[in-house]
């Protein structure tokens, strides 16, 4: 009884806490304001006791979804490094997982990360699922007590029970299948928003008016191209007077050797969009608001060609079933950088009426100075 | 009716399986900030309690809803741009040693689950539960727990290289600057960014660069990585060739955090990157620490160094200028040199 007594005042002062929305309110505040702030501040998710009787209910929906749902929780498998073809691959996956018999309830993403977790470098592959709205939960595993302890949220019954037949190997070349174009889920995989931003002041700012042609070069374990940017410089060049009006903007890391060499320089042929501060996600942005598209199909040339840009997409073994001549998008396999920009000059020379006129006024405008200076 | 009951008795059983031997660190992003140093501050809270608990790993929870992504003090960040900020932050929740598995939870419904089999099965928690679902946390986030660590260990767990990044860095270094002495750098620069705050708290940029040009002159066996956003230099910084800037490559916060971990050298003002250095061994130089953190960090105002620190971490409560940074930078450069 003494105890009870003695709590009372505090129980009391938490009571009177929670109807006045726990919040002390300057005098200037008037009475249907309160009103307003106790009933946002109590009801809204904002108190003590709402949230907890929100987790309990919460995990008694969790729970039942748990025994009763099945194929929301998608694993994969990672057990080397994070290479251009891993993103791919999940990028892929994430298609295979929009595919599945359309649940109302939210997709999941589990990783197993296994082998040596120092060669996994997950920045790339978390870059790609923010940018995706296809899982809404992502859980990275780094050993299986944290898979198996996981399991009550991470899975459902039937998935359980099914075990990991299912899990992809991200590490396994995936198959690109030309009906998946057609599919308007794309934009779910390659959501543009927030990350849009950057790209398009990108555009603006540095190649204002320019008929600009994203291009993915092939790189290395690191994400670094910088092997390649000699010879891709060397074709961009050869292309360069035919077309002045065209500039080339590599979406690939560079590294600071290649930084430090002409090609990396200001004056270079071919422009860098990682040197400008662009993000992954916003190399991926710029792919499919560029005017066209040019290199291998990985990352970003899915995320162009998904967003139908016109262009040469280079896969081994070559896929030419890809092809929609219609759209200018053209699939080889594997070409030198020569070959591949011969395969592209067709395209320049045929682009479509809009970003003629563009390049038309441009020329106009450059000759105009010439004649002025 | 029995067959509920059996399917209430076995949730029950669910929600206690957890194991207590694993600790759970959960950072909910609707009230917690979107910050380097505050994410790094609490997985520091996290490492000592683990140890302090006996866990042998650490579940690691990011609670984004999206609708609700962000606290009221970065109400800038709304559901449409969250995840350009999560993307910025999420490598810095790989540096956790003892990491077992991170999560980041958008589903408020799974977020419920996860506590409720938290609460049931008392597995320990950072935050604690009352604390979590108060959502309260003052700020900056106090060095109390890593203090009481400290005190009681005689040592502080180190945050490592974000997982995965370790090596890549080592060898990087190796590859592109061998047998030089590396120094990460980070003058804060908030006027640059879209969003400024605390800008007295800024670095004089050309004090920087005239540091950067002395050390250039006298130590050419030194070479600068600038590390932060890419709005916080300047194009000039650019043109000075003992100076390179991770994200001028493409390189990410998990880039820029391994390379500060395996840099001879770091030396910035107080923000995200110090708060790394503080927490490893890497010798470092913190300027412009303002007095107000003082209490919060458990030292004494013009206190040279934490209490966990080491020799060559040394604390400056000055504004920097190019004298003062090249008379630390002088004092840890001879020092660490290996004795002819």
């Amino acid at each position: 009884m003494l105890e009870f007594i003695a709590r009372l005042p505090g129980r009391l002062g938490r009571l009177y806490g929670w109807f006045t929305g726990r919040r002390p309110f300057p005098p200037t505040v008037n009475s249907p304001r309160q009103l307003y702030a106790l009933i946002a501040h109590n009801m809204i998710r904002r108190s003590y006791f709402f949230r907890t009787l929100y987790a309990v209910a919460a995990s008694i929906f969790k729970y039942k979804e748990r025994i009763l749902a099945d194929r929301i929780n998608f694993g994969a498998r990672l057990h080397g490094p994070v290479t251009v073809d891993t993103l791919r691959n999940a990028v892929l996956w994430q298609r295979y997982v929009l595919n599945a018999p359309p649940s109302k309830l939210k997709a999941h993403a589990n990783f197993h990360i296994s082998g040596n977790a120092e060669q996994v470098q997950l920045d790339r592959l978390m870059s790609l699922l923010l940018m995706s709205d296809v899982f809404a939960n992502v859980n990275v595993f780094f050993d299986e007590q944290a898979a198996h302890d996981a399991h009550v949220f991470a899975l459902t019954v039937a998935e359980e029970r099914r075990g990991r037949e299912d899990e992809c190997d991200l590490d396994a070349s995936q198959q690109v299948r030309a009906e998946m174009f057609d599919n308007p889920g794309w934009t779910r995989i390659f959501s543009t928003t927030g990350f849009e931003r950057n790209a398009n002041n990108y555009l603006k700012t540095a190649h204002p008016g320019a008929f600009v042609v994203a291009l993915g070069l092939p790189e290395n374990d690191e994400g670094f191209c910088d092997e390649w940017i000699g010879p891709w410089e060397e074709a961009v060049r050869a292309l360069a007077p035919e077309f002045p009006d065209v500039t080339f903007v590599v979406l690939n890391r560079v590294g600071p050797i290649a930084l430090q060499s002409p090609a990396g320089s200001m004056r270079s042929a071919i422009a860098f969009a990682r040197k400008a501060g662009l993000t992954l996600a916003e190399a991926a942005c710029l792919a499919r608001k560029a005017d066209a598209f040019i290199g291998q199909m990985d990352m970003f040339g899915l995320a162009a060609r998904a967003a139908r840009r016109p262009g040469v997409y280079m896969m081994s073994p070559e896929r030419a079933d890809l092809s929609d001549p219609e759209a200018g998008i053209i699939h080889t396999g594997l070409l030198a950088p020569n070959e591949a920009m011969a395969q592209f000059r067709a395209l320049l020379a045929n682009r479509p009426a809009p970003a003629a006129a563009a390049s038309k006024a441009l020329s106009d405008s450059e000759s105009n100075k010439r004649l002025r200076r | 009716m029995g067959s509920r009951l059996g399917v209430i008795r076995q949730f029950l059983t669910d929600i206690r399986s957890a194991g207590r031997e694993r600790f759970a660190g959960l950072f909910d992003l609707s009230y917690l900030h979107y910050a380097l140093g505050d994410a790094l501050t609490a997985q520091m809270n996290i490492a000592c309690l683990a140890r302090e608990a006996g866990c042998t790993g650490i579940d690691l929870c990011l609670f984004v809803d999206p609708v609700y992504p962000a606290a009221q003090a970065q109400d800038f960040i709304n559901r449409y741009n969250y995840p350009v900020h999560l993307d910025n932050l999420f490598p810095a929740f790989l540096c956790l040693p003892g990491l077992s598995s991170i999560r980041l939870v958008r589903d408020s419904v799974t977020a419920g689950l996860i506590l409720c089999s938290l609460a049931a099965s008392r597995t320990p928690m950072w935050p604690s539960l009352h604390q979590h679902l108060r959502r309260r946390m003052t700020y900056p986030m106090s060095h109390d727990i890593i203090n009481r660590f400290y005190a009681r260990e005689g040592f502080v767990p180190q945050l490592a290289a974000p997982r995965g990044y370790g090596r890549w860095a080592r060898e990087f270094l190796l590859q592109h600057w061998p047998d030089r002495f590396v120094v990460c750098i980070n003058p804060r620069q908030s006027r640059l960014n879209a969003i400024p705050a605390a800008t007295y708290r800024d670095s004089p940029l050309n004090e920087w660069h005239a540091f950067i040009d002395t050390v250039a002159d006298r130590y050419p066996d030194v070479h600068f990585l600038m590390l932060g956003g890419f709005h916080e230099w300047e194009s000039v910084l650019t043109r000075r060739p003992n100076v390179s800037i991770p994200r001028v490559m493409g390189l990410t916060l998990a880039h820029e955090l391994a390379l500060l971990r395996s840099a001879d050298l770091f030396m910035g003002a107080s923000s995200g990157f110090s708060t790394m250095a503080t927490f490893t061994d890497v010798p470092y130089v913190i300027t412009n620490y303002e007095h107000l953190f003082a209490s919060v960090a458990g030292v004494e105002v013009n206190a040279p160094r934490y209490p966990f620190a080491t020799e060559h971490q040394h604390l400056v409560w000055l504004k920097e200028d190019a004298a003062l940074l090249m008379k630390y930078f002088e004092a840890v450069y001879h020092r660490l040199q290996p004795q002819e």
